[in-house]
């Protein structure tokens, strides 16, 4: 029974001094990481918006130079609109053992959809982004730290000020014509094909013309979408109609005229 | 030994001497012989709880500044903790050759466990801080905890068995 005891008392002490101790040092790991400038660097991000698909990578380094592993780290990024999460996009990161660095990088893509989703003036309009970005990791597979806040970002809109200016028809030519326009404002090049359908009075279908864009940021387009029509057709449509405009698929423009 | 097994002792003995005594004479003496060995006790277990004061009451005023704007409830929380701890260290220190001596600090792991548990959020923190929201997960190290206060509440078991089976019985 004494052998017992004597044995408990030191198991006591011992863990005792594991449980005051590991706290300690796990935070002077994380003050020793930390106080490094280039305990955590980016690199050049890519952005790119093709085929309807919106795409980031952002590679990034971590260099641990703390006594501790750095494991489970997650990154989470929530897109909201008027306080409702979207879309919700969560990548677990390779672990950083102790005393080096690791290269790895942050994806997000999504589709068209999920913009619209989110407001179809994200496309035309320049508004900003609510982002929920939170980061977790576990230092020595013990203790877990969390970070989250809430950041406001500019959104550039890829076709700002989408505009079809008159619609008009050359009777000699016997073409059609719909001048459309925009900016494009974001960071990116916009790649894609944009499809315009033009609806007569009675909601059916009379024409629809696509064209493949491949407009580059801060740059304007202007182009004439044109198609060869019968001239009974035109007659009813320079009264009243209906113009929908879609980018890879995904409306995202419509408008009525007469 | 406990003073209740002293006492008897003295009786004991006296009467194995075949010394004649009055009954209150015996009293008077044991209470005086009580008196003279609890007082060294009170007056040392006084001591050691003044030390453990002064060392908790240092720590509250070098950590309190820091903590009282980020966790509301640290006064609170450490109130507790060192009214608990002061009591205990007393009344471990006072009992000391007793049966109560055990119980009391199985009594102080059950508190530690349950104070563990509470105070910490089940060994999740949170803390609002400007914009940002922080969150410190450190359960495995609560459970490290709880299961070295499950350690000494077994270990104070077996001493108090012990404590028992040597001690004399009427």
């Amino acid at each position: 029974m004494r052998q017992t005891i004597k044995a408990l008392g030191w198991a006591i002490i011992i863990l005792w001094v594991i449980t005051l101790l590991l706290p300690i040092t796990i935070g002077l790991s994380l003050l020793k990481f930390l106080e490094q400038p280039n305990a955590i660097g980016f690199r050049e991000p890519v952005v790119s918006f093709s085929n309807g698909e919106f795409s980031l990578f952002a590679p990034f380094y971590i260099n641990n130079t703390g006594y501790y592993d750095l494991s489970n780290i997650n990154i989470t990024i929530l897109f909201r609109s008027d306080n409702e999460t979207v879309s919700t996009f969560s990548t677990v990161l390779p672990n950083v053992p102790a005393g080096t660095m690791v290269n790895s990088s942050y994806n997000i893509s999504f589709g068209l959809e999920e913009i619209v989703s989110m407001s179809t003036d994200l496309l035309t309009e320049d508004t900003s982004l609510n982002l929920g970005v939170s980061i977790f990791f576990q230092v020595a597979h013990v203790i877990g730290v969390g970070v989250s806040t809430n950041i406001t970002i500019p959104w550039k809109a890829p076709l700002h000020d989408l505009t079809i200016s008159e619609v008009s028809y050359d009777p000699s030519s016997q073409k059609f014509s719909l001048p459309v326009s925009f900016k494009n404002n974001a960071y990116f090049t916009v790649k894609g094909t944009v499809l315009v359908e033009v609806y007569n009075n009675r909601g059916e279908l009379v024409l629809s013309i696509d064209k493949d864009l491949d407009v580059h940021s801060n740059s304007f387009f202007q182009g004439l979408f044109e198609i060869t029509i019968d001239p009974l057709i035109v007659h009813e449509l320079i009264e009243n109609g209906m113009v929908r405009v879609y980018f890879e698929n995904t409306q995202i423009f419509e408008e009525e005229w007469g | 030994m406990g003073w209740f097994a002293y006492i008897l002792r003295i009786r004991k003995f006296l009467r194995r001497s075949g010394v004649e005594v009055d009954e209150t004479e015996v009293k008077n003496r044991s209470l005086k012989e009580l008196f003279k060995k609890l007082t060294p006790r009170v007056l040392k277990a006084t001591v050691v709880t003044a030390i453990v004061g002064a060392c908790l009451l240092f720590f509250w005023l070098v950590i309190s500044a820091a903590l009282e704007g980020w966790y509301p409830e640290y006064n609170t929380c450490f109130v507790v903790f060192a009214w608990a701890t002061i009591f205990f260290t007393f009344a471990i220190r006072v009992a000391d050759g007793t049966i109560f001596k055990y119980c009391f600090i199985i009594g102080r792991a059950f508190f530690l466990i349950i104070y563990g548990v509470y105070a910490t959020n089940g060994g999740i923190f949170t803390i609002d801080f400007m914009n940002f929201h922080f969150t410190l997960e450190f359960i495995p190290l609560l459970s490290l905890m709880i299961l070295v206060n499950l350690l000494a509440i077994a270990r104070g078991m077996l001493q108090a068995i012990e404590f028992m089976s040597e001690s004399p019985k009427e």
